[in-house]
C-alpha cells in the first residue's frame, strides 16, 4: 500500500465522512468544505480516475430513477485497499503532528 | 422551497457532447446536482454563473483530448485506406480514372465560363459604359440593331445631364488599309471613333497621352504589335503612315487590346477621316453604322435613364419608329446574339444560354462520375464488413466509421484531383482548338478558380461518400460474423440499378442531343439554296475601270461570268416604302434589296418563277423591278408580269420573279426581296469547277494591273457561307466529345459493377457449367441484368431528348425532322456500348474452370 498524495487523501476522507459511498455532487461539497478551496469537476474525475486505477475506489452505476428518461448516476465507493491506504496516510500526519515542534493547529 | 429551474442550455449542450465519449462519470448529473444547491444557497444567477464557467473550464482539455485521439486515429485510417488502395488496384484505378476524367472535364469547362463571364471587365469605368442600342419598329418587327442614329451620341450629352461622355465606333475590315513605305497592312482591323474614345475606354498608353491622341483630325493610334511590325525598333511617334490615300501622323501606341474584349482592333483614327460618304453623314438620322458608347454618371440609375432617353429620336426625327435602350458593358459580349452588329464586326459573339449550358453539362459528368464511384464502392462493401464489425465490437461509434470512410473518399478525390490537373493541363491545347479561345493554365494566380476548384472537389467527396459512408457504417457487427456467403448487398441494389439507369439515360440523351445537331448540319450542307455557292469568288472591287478588267478577266477560260455586285445576302436593310396595285394601305411590310447588275442572275445560277432578268439590250428595265417569289406572295398577285410597284420612290413594271434563294443563313426565313439593278462593292466571280486555284492565281496577277496597289482580298463563297455555322459546327464538336467522354465514363462504372457482379457469383457460374451449360448461356445469363437497366433508361431518355432536341431545331426556321431513325441510332448505341463492357467481364468469368471457382472457402 502506498502513500495517498494529499488531494487523493482529501477525496477518500470525504468519501469516508459521506459513508464510504457517493455520487460525485456530494463528493465535492465535501471536499470543498474541508479544504476551504474550491475545486473544479475536472480534477475530481480525473483523481478519482487515478484512484480507480490503483483500485482504492470502485465506481459502478446505480439503477436508474424510476421517472421515464431517467438516469443512472455513477457511484463511488471506497474499497478495503482503499481504507488502509487512507489509514495509512493518516498515520504519516500524526506522526509529523506529533514531533513538528511550534506549530499552532487549528481545531 | 425554491422552484427548480432548468440548467442554462448551452453549457448542457457543450457538456453533453463532451461526455459522449465518456460516460464513466455520470457528469450532467453531479453538475445538474451542484447546479440546484448553489441556486437554493445563493440565487439563479450565481448558479448559472457558475455553470457556465465549469463548463467552460472544462473544454480546453476536452479539445486537447479530441486533437490526440484524432491524431492517433488519423494515421490508421490512413495506413488502412491506402491499404486497401492497393490491395484492389484494378477497381481503385477505375474509381480514380472516373472522378479524373469528371472533375477534368469540370475545370475545363469552369475555365471556359470564367473567360467568357470576364469580357470587357478590364476598363477603368466599366460600371458607368453603356451601349446605346436601337430597335426600330417599322413594319410591325422589332430589329434591335447596335447602331443607333448617327447623331445621338451628342445629342444625349446635350439633353441630359446624367450622361457624360458619348463615342461612335465604327470597326471592321471593310477594303481599307495602311501602308508605310513598302509594307502593306490590308489584314488589320481598323476602327473609328471619336477623339473621345478613349475617355470612355482606358486603353493603357505606352506612347503619347490619350487626352489629345486623336484631337487631330490627321492623327492615328497604333497597337503594340502594329507598331513593331510597321516601324521595328524606331519610335513611332510623329511618324507618318498612310490610309488609302490620306497621310495620318502616329499620336499614339496602345497595348494590344486584350482577347476577352468585344472591341478589336489594330489601329483607330477620328471617324472625320473616312475618306468616303461615311464622315458625311456623321450628322445624318439615317445613318446607322456607328455604334454608340456613353459614360453614365456613377450615381445615375441606368434603368431611369433608359426609359428617359428610350424615345429621343421621334423628337427630332418625327417619323422614326426607332427606339433606343442602355446595354451595360458587361452585358454585351453574352447577350448581343440576336442585335445586329455589323457595324463592329464582331465574329465571336458569345450567348449566355451557352454558359448555362455548358455549365449543365459539366455538372451532369461530375455527377455521372460521382455516380460511378459511389456504385463501385457500395458493390465491393462485402470487402469491409470484417473490418467494421471488428471497429465496432472494439468500441467505434457510428460518427467514427463515418468519418473514416468520407476520408477515404477525400483521399481517393484529392488524388483524383492531382490527375485531373494533369489531364487538363495535357488536353487544354486541344480544349483551346476546340472553342476558338486561348486560355492559360495560371490556376495560382487566379484566386477564383483556385476556391472553384476546391469547391467543386469537396462537393465530389461529400456527393460521392455520402451514400458509401453512411452504407457502410450501418453494418451490424452480428451479421459480420456469419458465414461468408450468406451477406447479401440486397439493400444496395435498389440504389445502384436507379444510379445506373440515370447514368445511361443522360448518355443516352447526349447521344441523342449529338446526333440531332450533326444531322441538322448535314441537312444545310445538302440543301438546295436556290443558287449555286460553289466556284465563285468576290473580290473587293475598289473603283475601278470595270468593262475593261471585265473584259480582260472574261478572256481567261476558266472564267465564266462576271458581275459587279453583293454576294446574295440577307439584304440590304429595305424599307417599308412599297406600294403595288392593290395594296392594302394599313398593310406595313420590309422588303429588302439584294444588289447587282444584269448579269447578277448568270453568276449566282439563280432560277426565274416567272418573266425574266434584267437585260442590257432593254432601256427600260432601268426603271423595272425583279422581285423573288417571296415578295410576289406578300402581293397576292396570280401573275406579276406587267403589274407595276413602286419602291424607294421609283415606278416601274416587274419584269420578273426569281425563285426563293437563302440569302442568309438557314436560321432566317427568306425575306420578301427586291433585286436591284445597282452594281456593287464586289466583284464576283464564277470560275470553272476544279479550277479554283490556278484562277486565284491567275486573278492575283491581274488585280496588280488594275488595283493601283491595293491589296488582294478575296472570299469564296461557299466559306463565306459556311462561316454562318460557325457556331453550330463548334457546338456539334464540343457535343461529340463530351458525348465520348461521358459515354467512356458511364462505362467505366459499368466495367466495375459488372466484374464486381460476376465474382459474386463465380460459384453459381461454376456449379451452372458443371450442369452443362454453355459460356453463351452464361453470358446472357449475366447481362441480362443490365439490358433491362439500359431499356428503362432509354424509355426515360427519349421524352427528354425529343424535347431538348425539338428546342434547338427552333433555332432554324429551315430544318431536318426528328425521325425514327434518330432514336433507334442512340439506343442501339448505348445498348452495343452496355453490351461490350458487360460482356468481356461476363465471358472471363463464364471461361474459368469451374475447379477453380469451387474451390473456394
Amino acid at each position: 500500500m502506498g502513500i495517498l498524495t494529499l488531494k487523493e487523501e482529501i477525496i477518500l476522507s470525504a468519501l469516508m465522512m459521506l459513508g464510504g459511498s457517493s455520487r460525485g455532487a456530494p463528493v465535492r461539497n465535501k471536499v470543498i468544505e474541508l479544504a476551504k478551496k474550491e475545486i473544479v469537476y475536472g480534477t475530481l474525475y480525473n483523481l478519482l480516475e487515478n484512484l480507480i486505477q490503483k483500485g482504492y475506489v470502485i465506481s459502478k452505476k446505480s439503477d436508474p430513477t424510476p421517472v421515464q428518461g431517467g438516469r443512472s448516476k455513477t457511484i463511488y465507493t471506497i474499497t478495503e485497499d482503499g481504507k488502509i491506504a487512507l489509514q495509512e496516510t493518516l498515520q504519516v500526519h500524526e506522526n509529523i503532528k506529533k514531533n513538528l515542534p511550534g506549530l499552532e493547529f487549528v481545531g | 422551497m425554491a422552484i427548480i429551474k432548468k440548467t442554462p442550455f448551452f453549457p448542457r449542450f457543450l457538456l453533453k457532447r463532451m461526455s459522449y465519449y465518456n460516460e464513466k462519470h455520470s457528469i450532467i448529473e453531479d453538475f445538474e446536482e451542484t447546479f440546484q444547491e448553489i441556486a437554493q444557497k445563493e440565487g439563479n444567477l450565481q448558479a448559472k454563473l457558475w455553470y457556465w464557467s465549469s463548463t467552460l473550464k472544462s473544454l480546453p482539455g476536452y479539445i486537447k483530448l479530441i486533437i490526440c485521439w484524432s491524431l492517433a486515429m488519423l494515421k490508421n485510417y490512413l495506413k488502412i485506406a491506402l491499404r486497401n488502395i492497393q490491395r484492389y488496384k484494378g477497381y481503385s484505378f477505375i474509381n480514380i480514372l472516373g472522378l479524373s476524367v469528371g472533375l477534368a472535364c469540370c475545370i475545363l469547362i469552369m475555365m471556359w465560363v470564367m473567360d467568357e463571364l470576364s469580357y470587357d471587365g478590364f476598363y477603368e469605368n466599366e460600371n458607368q459604359i453603356y451601349r446605346v442600342n436601337s430597335i426600330d419598329h417599322s413594319a410591325g418587327e422589332m430589329k434591335p440593331s447596335a447602331g443607333p442614329p448617327a447623331p445621338i451620341g451628342p445629342v444625349l450629352v446635350n439633353d441630359f445631364p446624367e450622361i457624360q461622355q458619348f463615342t461612335r465606333v465604327q470597326s471592321g475590315w471593310g477594303g481599307w488599309y495602311l501602308h508605310y513605305g513598302e509594307k502593306n497592312f490590308s489584314d488589320e482591323k481598323l476602327c473609328c471613333a471619336d477623339p473621345t474614345f478613349f475617355e470612355i475606354f482606358n486603353f493603357e498608353f505606352l506612347h503619347g497621352d490619350p487626352k489629345t491622341a486623336l484631337q487631330d483630325r490627321y492623327s492615328i493610334v497604333l497597337t503594340e504589335e502594329l507598331a513593331k511590325k510597321c516601324f521595328g525598333d524606331e519610335d513611332p511617334m510623329g511618324k507618318v503612315i498612310k490610309m488609302s490615300d490620306t497621310d495620318l501622323k502616329v499620336s499614339g501606341v496602345i497595348k494590344n487590346v486584350p482577347r476577352n474584349s468585344h472591341l478589336h482592333f489594330d489601329y483607330i483614327f477620328p471617324i472625320i477621316n473616312m475618306t468616303d460618304w461615311r464622315s458625311s453623314q456623321i450628322n445624318s438620322w439615317k445613318y446607322d453604322q456607328f455604334a454608340t458608347y456613353i459614360l453614365l454618371d456613377e450615381k445615375a440609375d441606368a434603368k431611369k435613364v433608359g426609359k428617359k432617353i428610350s424615345g429621343i429620336v421621334k423628337n427630332y426625327e418625327t417619323d422614326s419608329k426607332i427606339e433606343i435602350y442602355l446595354q451595360s458593358l458587361n452585358k454585351i459580349h453574352l447577350h448581343s446574339s440576336h442585335i445586329n452588329t455589323w457595324m463592329l464586326e464582331y465574329p465571336n459573339k458569345g450567348h449566355i444560354k451557352y454558359i448555362y449550358i455548358f455549365s449543365l453539362i459539366a455538372f451532369c459528368i461530375l455527377l455521372v462520375a460521382c455516380i460511378n464511384f459511389i456504385n463501385l464502392t457500395t458493390a465491393r462493401s462485402a470487402t469491409r464488413i470484417r473490418e467494421v464489425g471488428i471497429r465496432k465490437v472494439s468500441g467505434a461509434f457510428k460518427n467514427d466509421l463515418i468519418k473514416q470512410f468520407f476520408g477515404e473518399t477525400l483521399l481517393l478525390s484529392i488524388i483524383g484531383l492531382i490527375f485531373a490537373l494533369l489531364l487538363a493541363k495535357f488536353f487544354l491545347p486541344t480544349f483551346n482548338e476546340l472553342t476558338g479561345k486561348i486560355l492559360s493554365y495560371n490556376l495560382i494566380s487566379n484566386y477564383k478558380a483556385l476556391l472553384g476548384v476546391f469547391v467543386i472537389v469537396f462537393l465530389t467527396g461529400i456527393i460521392s461518400g455520402s451514400y458509401p459512408s453512411l452504407y457502410l457504417s450501418s453494418f451490424k457487427p452480428v451479421g459480420v460474423f456469419r458465414a461468408k456467403g450468406q451477406f447479401s448487398s440486397a439493400k444496395g441494389v435498389t440504389l445502384r440499378k436507379i444510379l445506373v439507369i440515370g447514368q445511361f439515360a443522360f448518355t443516352i440523351i447526349l447521344i441523342f442531343v449529338t446526333v440531332v445537331v450533326y444531322k441538322q448540319l448535314q441537312f444545310i450542307h445538302n440543301k438546295d439554296l436556290g443558287f449555286d455557292q460553289n466556284n465563285v469568288v468576290s473580290l473587293s472591287q475598289y473603283s475601278m475601270n470595270y468593262e475593261a478588267i471585265k473584259n480582260k478577266l472574261l478572256q481567261n477560260p476558266n472564267i465564266t461570268n462576271i458581275c459587279r455586285a453583293f454576294p446574295p445576302g440577307q439584304g440590304f436593310r429595305g424599307t417599308t416604302e412599297v406600294d403595288w396595285e392593290g395594296k392594302d394601305p394599313t398593310q406595313e411590310v420590309m422588303f429588302y434589296s439584294d444588289w447587282g447588275d444584269h448579269d447578277f442572275f448568270d453568276t449566282f445560277r439563280l432560277k426565274m418563277a416567272e418573266g425574266r432578268f434584267y437585260s442590257r439590250e432593254i432601256v427600260s428595265d432601268t426603271s423595272s423591278f425583279v422581285i423573288n417569289e417571296a415578295a410576289a406572295k406578300v402581293m397576292n398577285f396570280e401573275s406579276l408580269i406587267g403589274k407595276r410597284m413602286t419602291y424607294k420612290g421609283k415606278t416601274g413594271n416587274i419584269i420578273g420573279v426569281v425563285k426563293d434563294y437563302h440569302g442568309g443563313s438557314l436560321h432566317s426565313p427568306i425575306l420578301p426581296k427586291v433585286i436591284e439593278c445597282k452594281g456593287g462593292f464586289f466583284l464576283c466571280i464564277r470560275y470553272r469547277e476544279g479550277t479554283t486555284a490556278e484562277t486565284l492565281n491567275f486573278l492575283e496577277a491581274e488585280w496588280d494591273k488594275y488595283a493601283q496597289g491595293r491589296p488582294f482580298r478575296f472570299q469564296l463563297l461557299d466559306e463565306q457561307i459556311a462561316n454562318y455555322y460557325f457556331n453550330e459546327r463548334k457546338i456539334e464538336r464540343i457535343f461529340r466529345y463530351f458525348t465520348i467522354l461521358a459515354v467512356f465514363i458511364g462505362c467505366l462504372g459499368l466495367f466495375g459493377l459488372a466484374s464486381f457482379m460476376a465474382e459474386r457469383r463465380t460459384k453459381e457460374i461454376g456449379i451452372r457449367k458443371v450442369l452443362g451449360a454453355k459460356v453463351s448461356e452464361i453470358v446472357f445469363l449475366l447481362s441480362k441484368e443490365f439490358i433491362k437497366w439500359i431499356i428503362i433508361a432509354n424509355i426515360i431518355a427519349w421524352p427528354l431528348a425529343y424535347f431538348i432536341g425539338n428546342k434547338w431545331l427552333q433555332n432554324f426556321a429551315y430544318r431536318t425532322g426528328i425521325d425514327w431513325e434518330i432514336f433507334l441510332f442512340s439506343t442501339s448505341m448505348a445498348l452495343l456500348i452496355a453490351i461490350g463492357t458487360v460482356s468481356y467481364q461476363s465471358i472471363k468469368a463464364a471461361s474459368t474452370n469451374p475447379v477453380e471457382s469451387l474451390r473456394y472457402e
